[in-house]
C-alpha cells in the first residue's frame, strides 16, 4: 500500500517536474502572430525561447480568413494546421479593434492527434494596446497585452512599444507576466522580453 | 448612345485631370499592418507612387499622367488590405 502511495507521489511529482515542458507545449499556441493579415498576405513568424522553438507561415485568402501551418520543437515535435477568421473589425479613425476566432488541429510526433480553438479580441490606437486570447488546447489557456507607445513614429521610422504580457494555464495553474519591447519597422517586427520567472522571449515576424 | 458618349467623356475627363488622389482610411494605426495597403496599391499600373500619413490618417496616391484609378479600385485596395475608406478626394 506504501509502495503504491509512494508510486503515486512519485508519478506526481514528474509530472509537476515536466511543467515547464508542458507550458513550453503550449506557448506556440499563445504566442505572437497576427491570426490574418491582408488578402494576399503572407507571414513568417520565428519565436524562440529556451524551452521550445516555434516556426510558423501564414497565408491570408482575404481579409477576414487565413491558413497556417506550425512546425515546432519542444521536447517532441508538432504538425499543425491553423484556420483563423476575422469576426469583426471596428476601424476608427485613429483606433482599430478586431474580434478574430481559429481552429487549430494536428499531429505530435508520437501521431497523436490535437485540435485546439480559440477567440482573440484586440484594440489599439496609435499610442495604446489592449488584447486578450483564449485558447483551448488540452486546457484552459488566457493571455492579455497591454502596451504603449513612448513616441509616434511615422509610416516609414522605427516604431517602438513598451508592453506587458500576462499568460495563465489552467491544467498547471500557471501564471507568468513579461515587460517586453516590440520593435516594428516596414515589414519586420521583433519582440524581446524577459519574464518574471526568468524566461527570455525573443520573437520575429515579417510580411509580405 | 448619348449615355455612352457622356460616360466616355467623363472617364477621358477624370483621366486628364486626377494625378493625385488623397485617400482618408479609418483603422490605419499601425505601420506594420498598414503594409498590405502599399502592396495591394503597387499591383495598379496607374501607380507612379504611394505615401502613407499614419499620423493624418491619409494615403496619397500619385498617378501616372494620363492614366486612373476609379473609385471602386481605391476602395477595394482598402478595404482588401482591411481598413476602410472614410473618403476619396482628387486633385490635379
Amino acid at each position: 500500500m506504501n509502495g503504491q502511495v509512494k508510486s503515486h507521489s512519485s508519478l506526481l511529482n514528474r509530472i509537476y517536474s515536466m511543467k515547464f515542458f508542458f507550458i513550453a507545449l503550449l506557448l506556440p499556441t499563445i504566442a505572437l502572430a497576427h491570426p490574418v493579415t491582408f488578402k494576399g498576405g503572407s507571414e513568417i513568424a520565428v519565436q524562440t525561447n529556451p524551452n521550445m522553438q516555434k516556426y510558423n507561415y501564414t497565408y491570408s485568402f482575404s481579409k477576414d480568413m487565413a491558413l497556417g501551418y506550425s512546425f515546432f520543437k519542444a521536447h517532441k515535435e508538432y504538425n499543425l494546421l491553423e484556420a483563423n477568421y476575422l469576426v469583426k473589425r471596428f476601424n476608427e479613425l485613429g483606433s482599430q479593434g478586431n474580434i478574430y476566432t481559429g481552429l487549430q488541429s494536428g499531429f505530435d510526433q508520437s501521431g497523436m492527434f490535437k485540435m485546439g480553438a480559440m477567440v482573440e479580441a484586440d484594440w489599439e490606437s496609435r499610442v495604446y494596446y489592449i488584447s486578450g486570447k483564449y485558447n483551448y488546447l488540452d486546457q484552459n489557456m488566457t493571455k492579455f497585452r497591454l502596451g504603449y507607445a513612448p513616441y509616434l513614429a511615422s509610416y516609414d521610422g522605427l516604431h517602438t512599444w513598451l508592453m506587458v504580457e500576462h499568460i495563465y494555464m489552467s491544467q498547471e495553474d500557471f501564471s507568468d507576466v513579461s515587460p517586453l519591447v516590440r520593435l516594428f519597422y516596414d515589414q519586420y517586427l521583433l519582440e524581446v522580453g524577459y519574464s518574471l520567472k526568468g524566461n527570455v522571449l525573443v520573437n520575429f515576424m515579417v510580411h509580405f | 448612345m448619348k449615355a455612352f458618349l457622356l460616360a466616355i467623356s467623363l472617364i477621358v475627363t477624370t483621366s486628364a485631370f486626377a494625378q493625385d488622389i488623397h485617400i482618408t482610411v479609418k483603422g490605419m494605426v499601425c505601420s506594420f499592418c498598414a503594409q498590405g495597403i502599399e502592396k495591394n496599391f503597387k499591383k495598379h499600373k496607374a501607380l507612379e507612387s504611394i505615401k502613407v500619413d499614419l499620423e493624418n490618417n491619409f494615403v496619397h496616391l500619385k498617378l501616372k499622367p494620363n492614366t486612373d484609378l476609379l473609385d471602386f479600385e481605391i476602395q477595394k485596395s482598402i478595404t482588401d488590405a482591411g481598413y476602410s475608406v472614410e473618403k476619396i478626394e482628387r486633385s490635379k
